[in-house]
Formats: structure tokens, C-alpha cells, sequence
């Protein structure tokens, strides 16, 4: 039977769903050796948010942490991914910028990218798919999944046959974001991607949301996609993918052959598990079926920051009304795949008109931007009453006389001063400020030592938790003091 | 659209599924009334099992406990199970003690039953069931026990309907899925055909959530027609339990169903088990990631553990795997039973025997000779011949063959327990005296279970669980921990 490849997403997708992103380097250091063995396709590592986040919070270099992390997988193939125009910002970034990240991400060691577009620029997708190839790096062009009256296999299929057509692209990546993508539509997606696809593989990666993404992998892979998406236990599940772990045993079952090495895995499970616990970063468990992943399509992530933003308010209680909101506002803004950067500006627009009461009276920049077409074309019209809404917002004429410029790499550098092109790309994604006060934090933490027993487990927790200067407590055989 | 009644199952197959039947009395009565508000048709409490694990293990009067519950939950019918020719031992019980077991706990307050036979072939046990709980106006819910084998058709599952339903003591049957196994594709077919034979009477859908699709196929039974389904709490949901009332009012609510239940109720029900279940150290319910392999063995969630700790005592444990599959095999060797007690223990043992000695059927336990002589009524399908050679040739064969099981009248049974009270004959029944006795000696039912409240007393808690070391010393910059034994 047919051979299943798999892509790790341990290090990327699976702590970008479970731990916000917040893994650094010397978490994943001690096993990048066993990964690297592990027998993956490729092993996705990194994209500008995270870049952005470990500046800002974590205070690590993140070029340094790719480097690092490269080194220690020279087996592998280490995947970057990016949306076709932009970096970190949700607004529109230079292309010459966008083609200088390419460059210095495979300068670093990165010999894979994703790239995707909520509106399919597939012009923009080929240009950064080129780049990519001058250093003989792989490029899968990606099919964002949405549910719309729109988003029909046929336009699925479209999609594929002009993503396909660039030499440069290896592989078309199928990839649902909000776990809307059900084993019964799978099947006829794929088919519609394959006929289109001019023979190159199919990836497929699919947030277990609902619980039913491991069963759209198994239909998936009778279909005819031969790579998967995983991630391993403890970062799998949830908003996260499906673990390798589980889809191995399937698989098996079915009678499909993969080279995985077991042993390993459970020791980088158990590492990941360690450091979850140590650091109190959360463990993936997986979802109880929820029919309202298919209304709102909202990712996993995203619906603790609409939680947050609603708390400010004080209306925690209307977090159901928002999320309906959300799917009306999508469908009136032309259907945008739920994905950075629409379901953050549907999110938003969703959480002003309940905040408000009235709905469309706050318009973000962004949204303006978007129905003047600077993102590129939208799916499906944006509702007459909506875009009337958006023409008679106050920065609907300056936003409209000032397109998004799209300055040369010479002019960029000018503007950033005699730097070197990783700076400038750190210049690009966050404060100058930021930036300083990672470099004042020394070099990088190469190791975060993990709690081996459960004694000590409890006892540090203990620590954490006992606030008075002396305590002692005494039970039958045993007693426990502490002292400050 | 439809309305939908709402079974709990959190005091019985959930506490059955992940608490290994351990939760006592005291752990619900805080939160009965609270559930009494909730507006469940139905509150599932008690089984024969039950009552054992109560005696043996928590050393607690099950009869007491059972009064306190239902004195507990006026407003509120309380369900009690059971197998149609036994209660606990995997053998068969004499009627008149299964008739004794329906009328005591019909005085002591149930009101609603669900009887089983998982061969669907002892309909004279089952009518004659139902007909004793109507001497007390309860009702009766017999169930189509779910599997999946070639006998196991939808044409099977009609004519059991049919069967089941003829009698008009029969109030509901019910759809009964104790693997998990059942998927929303078979729900399309098996459905239809079970509401054109079931004489008009309702049926409920119970589908443990191992592979994370009841939730799915509940949705769809609805689509077809049903409306009663089974739920829990959700610390007592999940898994090798039931999906939780918490989701599945969520979705109802999508799927545009409307529902009585007063969901206010529901976080101070689910907030008090989840503290139970971290101070007494019981499982709390998650899903299951999905797995084909459910399908293949048909084991319920809860054999699973047992079937470990078997393979734990001849250090076997990683030979799990083997076992289930061993299971699968033996099932279809004897002629397709379906996977609920005794046949899921039976098959169970059976296959653990086959793969610990390496000699497939060198040890048969009695219960097996037992059913293949008819004990339990007709198989669903024929014994394998070679199966069937190997059990006629067991030494033990002979005291089984052309016999019927032991049927002695109640005044015999009476007899032998000498002159004590029928509730206390049925507790000799099911558990040994000694058992009985402590269980005396141990005092009243308590009323309540305290919980621990401060997240440290819980973690010193752990800690001095955890700890085995004589001495033990921790010490970080601005802060010591000594912990002496």
C-alpha cells in the first residue's frame, strides 16, 4: 500500500496552538538530535509571528534560535512558512521585504516553505516560491480551507491548477485551519485538488478542533494524500492537529506503511510533556465534538483573544452573540478564509458591533484596505450595505489616496540605516525598543531543565503556592515544613 | 426540529466508565437536589455491580445509600440495570431471586428500569421482568445491546425489536452502544429499521464516546427520528464514558433542538464531582483521541484496565495488543456474543488465558461451557466446530450438558439464607458475609464527602502520597522544604 510521509509541527503549528507561541529554543534543543532521526519529511519550524513573540516575550534572538535549531537536525528539512504579502503586521508588507525574508530564512538553514493567501495573489505566491528556489528550497503553495457558498471544490480546484502551474512549486498543502474540513467533504476536495494539481504530492493539515480531523486524514489518505501534518503527543490535539502517534496506529490498520521510528517519539513526547509541566505550558487533549466549529470557523486560538477583548468590556457573558457575529460579518465582508489576517479583522469588526450595539460605527484601517482590494481580490462582494458602511467611514478617502507603497530592498535600507539585512528584518517585525532589551538579556538559554520526579513536581508547585514565611504541616507518619 | 429528553448517567455509567463504580453515596448528596432541578427524565443510579463494589470496597450499605438518593431526588425517576438472568456472578441467577432484586428495589424507591439480555433471546426473562416492575408502575426500557458482527444486521436488530417490544410491559427499548462502536453512517440504516418494528414505543440512544463520535451519532439518531439521550457531567463524561451534558446541550442548541433542562444548574454539578474526583484521586473524563482499533476488538472502555491488570500479573503488560486482538478472534469463535457482561468478561478472560499460556483454549472457564450448552439461551451464531470439539471434550463438560442452571423458588432460598430480611438476603447473595460484616462495623452512610478547597493542603496532599524517601530536603534562593517521615 502507499507510503504516508508526515510533517512534524511540534515545534511550529503545535505550539503555536497550545503554548501562543511561546516555545524557545532550548526547550526544543535537547531533542532536536531525536527529531532530526525521527524520519520526517520535513519539520516545520518557524514563521514572523513567532519571530515577533520571541523578541517580545521571550527575549531570544530568533535568528540565533533557528540557527541553533538547524544545526541540530542536519538531516532534516526545516520548514518556514509566510503569507504572500506580509509579515507580522496585518497590514500590507514591501515585496522586496518579502523576498529579503525568504533569503535570509534559507541563509539560516531553512530548506522548505509554506507559503499562503487568503485571496490566492497567485502572482505574489510564485514570485516568493522563485526566491525560494535559488537556494533549491522546497515550496508548497497552500490551499487555505474555508466553508462558503463560494469555497466549492471547483474553486478549490481552480486554485490548484494555478498554484500548480509554477515549476517552482513542489507540493500543494491543503490546510484547514478552523477543523472545519469534515471526512465527508474531504474526499471530493481532494479529488478536485488532484485533477488539478499536475502530479505533485498533496499535503494536508487540519486542526483536530472537532476531534474528527484524524478521521479526515484517514479519508484524506484513501484519496490520495501521502503527507500529513502532525504533531507529537503532548502539542497535538485540541486546537492543535492530531498526534503522530495516533495516525501511525490508524494507519497501521489500514495497512499503510510509514518509516517513523517509535522509540523516539515517546522520548520526544516525554520531553515536550516534562517541559509542559515544568513551565506550566498547556498539555493537548483532545475536544469533545462542537457542531459550532463549522458556524464561526474561528481558529483554535483565537477565541481566548476574543474572550479577553469582551472581559475589558465586561461583557464576557456575549461571547456566543460575538461568535455569531463573527459569521455573519465574514459573510458579509465576501467570505475571507478565516486566517490571518481576515479572522482577526472579522473577529474584531464582530466584537465592535457587540461592544457598540452599532454595527459597522467602528471601522479599522485594515478593513478599508481590504474592500479597496489591496490584499488582493476578494472572494465573493462585500454586501452593498456593508461597503457603503465601510465608503462613508472617516479614513475611507485617505486610506484610498495612499495605496500601499512598494518601496525597493535600496530604499528600505536607506530608511533603516546601515544595518544588516537580519536586522532590518527584526526592524521590520517589531520596536527598536524590543529589540535592545532582547539583546540586553544575554545570549540564549541553551537548556530548561525539566523536573524529573514527582516529588520534586509537587514540591516546586508547593513553592509557587506557599505564600507565608513558615509552615508546618503533619500527618500520621509524615511531616512537612517550610520555611522563606 | 426536535425536543429532547435527557437521561443522566453521571451517578451510574459514568461513575461505572472512569471511577470504577467507587463513588459513594456521600460524593452525590451534596449535588442531588441540584440534579433533581436539572430536569432529566431519568437519573440512572444503580446496578447489582454497584452494590458489590459498595459492600466490598467502600464498606458502605448500597440500600442506604439508595434511599438517601432517592429521598434526594423527589422530583426525579431513578433508573436501576440489569442483565436478564443474572445479577454479579457471570453465571445465572434463579428467577425468583432476579424478581425478589426488582420488587426490593422498587420499595426502595426505582421507578425505572432497563433490563438486557445481550443473546436478545430470553424474551420469557425479560417480559416476566418487565411485569414485576409494573406491580410498582415502573417503568421498563428493554435495550438492542449494539455490535458488530456479520449476525449483527439491521434485519437482527428489527426482529430483536420487534420481539422485545411485543409486550405491553415493555414501556421503551433502547439502543444500547457499551463500545463505543457505533458510527452516524450505520445510525442512518439501523434507526429506520428498528422505529418500523418497535410497536411505537420511544427508544433512547446510550453511546459511550471512545472514538469521539457518540456525540456525532447522537445527532444523527435525532435526524432519524429519536429523541431521549444519554448524557453525562462532564468530569464524569468522555472517554470510555458518555459525551456530557455541557457539549451536547451546545450542539443541540446549533442543530436547532430544544431541550427542559436548566443549564444554570449544571457548572455547580459538574464543579462538585471534578473537586471529588481530585481529592479521592478518581479519573476525570476527556475524549479519546480517535482509533480505528475500537472497532476491530469491541472491548468496552472499562475492560480494557482490567484486561491490563491481568496481563500486569504475569508481567504481559505490553502484550495488550495481542490480547485484544485475541479477543476479537475468540469472540468470533464463539458464535458472535455480543460484548456486555458476562460475554465481554468471559471473551475477555478467555483471550488473556490463550495469549499468557500460549495454548489457545487450554483452560475454559465453567461460564463458558455453561453458554455453550444454551445456559444463557441461543448464541447469535454457531460456536466454531473446532471451539465447539475443545469444550465438548473439557473434563467439566459432562456437569453442564443436557442440564438447565439451578432454578430453586424463593421459600428454598429463603431456606438456606436462614430467617433474615429479603434485603439482607440479597446482599448475601452478591457478597460474602465477612464483607457484610465490616461493612456493619464501619458505622452509617456518610452524608457527604469533604473536599479539600486550598490548592496547597491538596498539593501537600500528593506529596505526602508521592514522597517515600525518609528525609527529603529542597531548597531554592529564598525558600526551604523539608519533608521527614
Amino acid at each position: 500500500m502507499t507510503h504516508i510521509e508526515f510533517i512534524d509541527q511540534t515545534l511550529r503549528d503545535g505550539q503555536q496552538s497550545l503554548w501562543g507561541m511561546r516555545m524557545q529554543a532550548g526547550m526544543a534543543l535537547p531533542v532536536a538530535p531525536l527529531i532530526d532521526q525521527i524520519g520526517y519529511r520535513v519539520v516545520d519550524l518557524t514563521g514572523s509571528s513567532m519571530f515577533e513573540v520571541l523578541i517580545k516575550y521571550c527575549r531570544e534572538d530568533p535568528w540565533q534560535g533557528v540557527e541553533l535549531l538547524t544545526s541540530a537536525m542536519p538531516n532534516s528539512r526545516v520548514r518556514a512558512g509566510l503569507r504572500s504579502n506580509a509579515c507580522v503586521t496585518f497590514s500590507i508588507t514591501p515585496d522586496a521585504l518579502m523576498d529579503t525574508w525568504v533569503r535570509r530564512l534559507a541563509a539560516h538553514g531553512i530548506r522548505s516553505f509554506w507559503i499562503y493567501d487568503v485571496l490566492f495573489n497567485i502572482d505574489k505566491m510564485h514570485r516568493l516560491a522563485k526566491v525560494a528556489k535559488e537556494s533549491d528550497a522546497e515550496v508548497a503553495g497552500a490551499i487555505n480551507f474555508s466553508l462558503s457558498p463560494v469555497h466549492t471544490d471547483e474553486y478549490y480546484g481552480q486554485r490548484a491548477a494555478e498554484l500548480s502551474a509554477s515549476d517552482d512549486v513542489d507540493t500543494l498543502l491543503i490546510y484547514d485551519t478552523a477543523g472545519c474540513l469534515k471526512p465527508e467533504r474531504v474526499g471530493s476536495l481532494v479529488d478536485a485538488v488532484r485533477a488539478n494539481g499536475r502530479g505533485k504530492p498533496i499535503e494536508l493539515h487540519s486542526h483536530n478542533v472537532t476531534g474528527l480531523s484524524t478521521l479526515t486524514y484517514l479519508e484524506a489518505v484513501r484519496h490520495g494524500v501521502t503527507i500529513l501534518h502532525t504533531a507529537s503527543r503532548p502539542l497535538a490535539n485540541g486546537p492543535s492537529m492530531p498526534s503522530t502517534e495516533i495516525l501511525l496506529r490508524n494507519l497501521k490498520l489500514l495497512g499503510y506503511r510509514s518509516i517513523l521510528n517509535e522509540a523516539l517519539m515517546a522520548k520526544v513526547a516525554d520531553h515536550f510533556a516534562r517541559i509542559a509541566r515544568t513551565y506550566n505550558l498547556k498539555l493537548g487533549v483532545p475536544n469533545e465534538f462542537d457542531l459550532s466549529a463549522y458556524e464561526h470557523q474561528i481558529p483554535g486560538g483565537m477565541t481566548g483573544t476574543l474572550l479577553n477583548q469582551l472581559k475589558q468590556h465586561n461583557m464576557s457573558e456575549r461571547l456566543d452573540d460575538v461568535l455569531h457575529e463573527t459569521a455573519i460579518v465574514r459573510k458579509e465582508l465576501g467570505y475571507p478564509g478565516m486566517m490571518t489576517p481576515f479572522s482577526q479583522l472579522v473577529g474584531v469588526l464582530a466584537v465592535m458591533n457587540i461592544i457598540t450595539g452599532k454595527r459597522y460605527s467602528v471601522i479599522p484601517d485594515e478593513v478599508i484596505q481590504y474592500a479597496l482590494g489591496y490584499y488582493g481580490k476578494t472572494v465573493a462582494p462585500i454586501e452593498p450595505h456593508v461597503m457603503e458602511a465601510i465608503e462613508a467611514a472617516p479614513r475611507f478617502r485617505d486610506i484610498q489616496a495612499h495605496p500601499p507603497e512598494n518601496p525597493s530592498l535600496e530604499e528600505i535600507r536607506r530608511q533603516h540605516g546601515g544595518v544588516d539585512d537580519d536586522e532590518l528584518l527584526l526592524r521590520a517585525l517589531v520596536p527598536a525598543s524590543d529589540i535592545e532589551a532582547m539583546r540586553n538579556a544575554g545570549p540564549i538559554k541553551q537548556n530548561f531543565p525539566t523536573l524529573s520526579s514527582l516529588e520534586l513536581d509537587f514540591a516546586r508547585e508547593l513553592m509557587t503556592l506557599q505564600q507565608s514565611r513558615y509552615v508546618q504541616l503533619q500527618s500520621g507518619e509524615l511531616s512537612v515544613s517550610f520555611a522563606r | 426540529m426536535a425536543h429532547i429528553e435527557i437521561i443522566d448517567q453521571t451517578i451510574r455509567d459514568g461513575n461505572q466508565s472512569l471511577w470504577g463504580m467507587r463513588m459513594q453515596a456521600g460524593m452525590a448528596l451534596p449535588v442531588a437536589p441540584l440534579m433533581d432541578r436539572a430536569g432529566y427524565s431519568v437519573v440512572d443510579f444503580v446496578g447489582s455491580s454497584m452494590f458489590e463494589v459498595m459492600v466490598r470496597h467502600a464498606r458502605e450499605d448500597p440500600w442506604e445509600g439508595l434511599d438517601l438518593i432517592v429521598r434526594a431526588l423527589p422530583n426525579t425517576r431513578v433508573r436501576a440495570g440489569m442483565r436478564c438472568h443474572g445479577i454479579i456472578t457471570m453465571s445465572v441467577t434463579p428467577n425468583d431471586l432476579m424478581d425478589l432484586w426488582v420488587r426490593r428495589l422498587c420499595a426502595h424507591g426505582v421507578r425505572s428500569f432497563w433490563i438486557h439480555d445481550p443473546l436478545h433471546c430470553n424474551l420469557d426473562k425479560l417480559h416476566r421482568l418487565a411485569k414485576v416492575a409494573k406491580e410498582y408502575d415502573a417503568e421498563v426500557v428493554l435495550a438492542l445491546m449494539y455490535s458488530v458482527s456479520p449476525v449483527h444486521t439491521d434485519g437482527f436488530y428489527a426482529n430483536a425489536a420487534a420481539r422485545l417490544s411485543a409486550s405491553a410491559d415493555v414501556d421503551r427499548l433502547i439502543l444500547y452502544d457499551m463500545g463505543g462502536i457505533m458510527v452516524p453512517e450505520r445510525i442512518k440504516t439501523l434507526v429506520p429499521a428498528i422505529l418500523e418494528n418497535c410497536n411505537g414505543k420511544p427508544i433512547e440512544v446510550h453511546s459511550h464516546n471512545v472514538t469521539g463520535l457518540a456525540p456525532l451519532v447522537y445527532l444523527e439518531a435525532i435526524n432519524q427520528g429519536l429523541n431521549i439521550i444519554h448524557t453525562c457531567a462532564r468530569p464524569l463524561a468522555n472517554g470510555s464514558s458518555l459525551p456530557s451534558i455541557e457539549m451536547t446541550l451546545r450542539n443541540l442548541k446549533l442543530a436547532g433542538h430544544t431541550y427542559g433542562i436548566d443549564s444554570t444548574v449544571l457548572a455547580p454539578i459538574s464543579e462538585h464531582f471534578e473537586r471529588v474526583a481530585r481529592t479521592a484521586g478518581f479519573q476525570i473524563g476527556v475524549p479519546n483521541e480517535y482509533d480505528l482499533w475500537m472497532y476491530e476488538h469491541q472491548v468496552p472502555g472499562g475492560m480494557t484496565g482490567t484486561l491490563k491488570n491481568q496481563l500486569a500479573q504475569h508481567g504481559m503488560e505490553e502484550r495488550l495488543d495481542e490480547v485484544l486482538q485475541e479477543t476479537a478472534n475468540v469472540r468470533r469463535e464463539l458464535g458472535y456474543p455480543a460484548m456486555a457482561t458476562p460475554f465481554s468478561q468471559l471473551v475477555g478472560v478467555l483471550a488473556v488465558m490463550n495469549v499468557v499460556t500460549g495454548k489457545r483454549y487450554a483452560s475454559i472457564p465453567d461460564e463458558v461451557i455453561q453458554y455453550a450448552y444454551g445456559w444463557y439461551g441461543a448464541p447469535v451464531a454457531p460456536i466454531d466446530p473446532a471451539i465447539m470439539d475443545r469444550i465438548d471434550s473439557h473434563p467439566r463438560a459432562k456437569d453442564f450438558r443436557n442440564s438447565q442452571p439451578p432454578n430453586p423458588s424463593l421459600s428454598e432460598i429463603r431456606k438456606q439464607y436462614g430467617n433474615v430480611s429479603d434485603d439482607e438476603l440479597i446482599l448475601r447473595f452478591l457478597v460474602a458475609e465477612h464483607h457484610i460484616d465490616a461493612m456493619r462495623a464501619a458505622g452509617p452512610v456518610r452524608r457527604d464527602y469533604p473536599v479539600l478547597q486550598d490548592p496547597t493542603l491538596e498539593k501537600v496532599r500528593q506529596i505526602m502520597t508521592a514522597s517515600t524517601a525518609k528525609h527529603l530536603m529542597l531548597a531554592t534562593e529564598d525558600f526551604k522544604l523539608e519533608l521527614r517521615r
